[in-house]
């Protein structure tokens, strides 16, 4: 099987978690595009690299995530604005967008990408399905410290989805 | 298998992962766009050492075979060596790129910035030097032979050169500190957050 063939597969197989990684750090629809294409770059270009070592959906997540860093950075460095114009659509959520916004799983993606840089990543990654152990060498810290974010993540976004808990 | 950590993320686990998502696609657009990045990243510094190269022979040829004067050789060739080591200083220590974690990622950010923000002042050193060669040569070589309205053409580019250099310097700086901050944010421990 060639690389473009082998690439095929495993998007077809973990495309949706590098979808959702990209959400977790972009919330525009245009710049959370380029993300995903920027993301699905830099695994292309990771494959190569890749000994077996690890599960391959965890070698994924950790280009997804590292590239999703290196975006917030780039992002904060040089923010994009766009000049004011009457064509641009507003940034305010249509009627249509604002019953979707209700829904469980925009809200809770909005929580996640409102963590901060250092939670939102286990928390991401937990999300996924990764277990701490599997976290820590992703992230380069040890499973404890995953653990402390995980609890503190956990306590942020249930108070973000049930802000009356919490009043 | 990876399985959620504890019970208490099962419910959130199921609502990330349970929404209808089509897999993207790449663009083969982006692929040819980033090979053509990584091609001209790497010929920078290969562009900058062929041309000393080949400048340091024609030197030599002109100084051989076209008897030109050895002080001028000389200034030539203190010239070129200035301005090499100015490239190599800017892209000493540089890690490359690293991809192993997160922080990596950024700290290799940071070194890319920091090298660009070296080679621009570089840049700033050699116009300058640039000028001053150009002045010896004025100097060294017969009456006449560089014009007032040559020395002023010059002059004026070396400050386009240098006005760009300094305005690249000056994005790199910008990188760097918000590199810094992403840093600091990566390292900073949530434990001790009020």
């Amino acid at each position: 099987m060639g690389r473009d063939q082998t690439f095929e597969a495993l998007l077809d197989e973990h495309g949706s978690m590098l979808r959702r990684i990209a959400s977790a750090y972009e919330a525009g629809r245009e710049r959370r595009h380029e993300l995903e294409q920027d993301i699905l770059l830099a695994v292309w270009r990771a494959m190569p690299r890749y000994r077996g070592d690890a599960p391959v959906r965890a070698f994924i997540a950790r280009v997804a995530h590292n590239r999703a860093v290196t975006h917030v950075a780039r992002e904060a460095a040089e923010p994009r604005r766009q000049p004011l114009d009457e064509e641009t659509p507003s940034a305010a959520p249509t009627p249509h967008d604002a019953l979707e916004a209700s829904d469980l799983q925009d809200r809770l993606t909005d929580a996640v990408r409102d963590l901060p840089l250092a939670l939102r990543q286990p928390a991401l990654l937990t999300l996924e399905g990764f277990t701490p152990a599997e976290i820590a060498p992703m992230l380069g810290l040890n499973a404890n410290t995953v653990s402390i974010r995980l609890t503190r993540a956990k306590a942020a976004l249930r108070e973000a989805l049930n802000p009356q808990d919490h009043s | 298998m990876t399985t959620p950590p504890n019970d208490d993320w099962s419910d959130l686990t199921r609502t990330w992962t349970d929404r209808p998502a089509t897999p993207p696609r790449l663009d083969p657009n982006m692929v040819r766009t980033l090979r053509k990045r990584d091609r001209l990243a790497r010929l920078n510094f290969a562009g900058e050492l062929a041309g000393g190269a080949v400048t340091v022979g024609v030197v030599i040829w002109a100084t051989l075979v076209r008897d030109l004067p050895w002080t001028l050789a000389l200034a030539a060739m203190g010239f070129l060596g200035f301005a090499l080591a100015g490239t190599l200083w800017s892209r000493r220590g540089d890690p490359g790129v690293m991809t192993g974690t997160p922080e990596a990622v950024v700290l290799s950010a940071i070194a890319q910035a920091r090298t660009g923000y070296r080679w621009a002042w570089a840049g700033v050193a050699t116009s300058l030097a640039a000028f001053v060669f150009v002045m010896v040569l004025a100097g060294l070589s017969p009456v006449g032979s560089v014009t007032p309205r040559t020395l002023l053409m010059l002059g004026a580019f070396l400050l386009v050169c240098i006005g760009l250099y300094v305005a690249h310097a000056r994005r790199c700086r910008r990188r760097m500190a918000a590199h810094t901050a992403t840093l600091q944010a990566l390292r900073e421990d949530p434990a001790t957050e009020p």
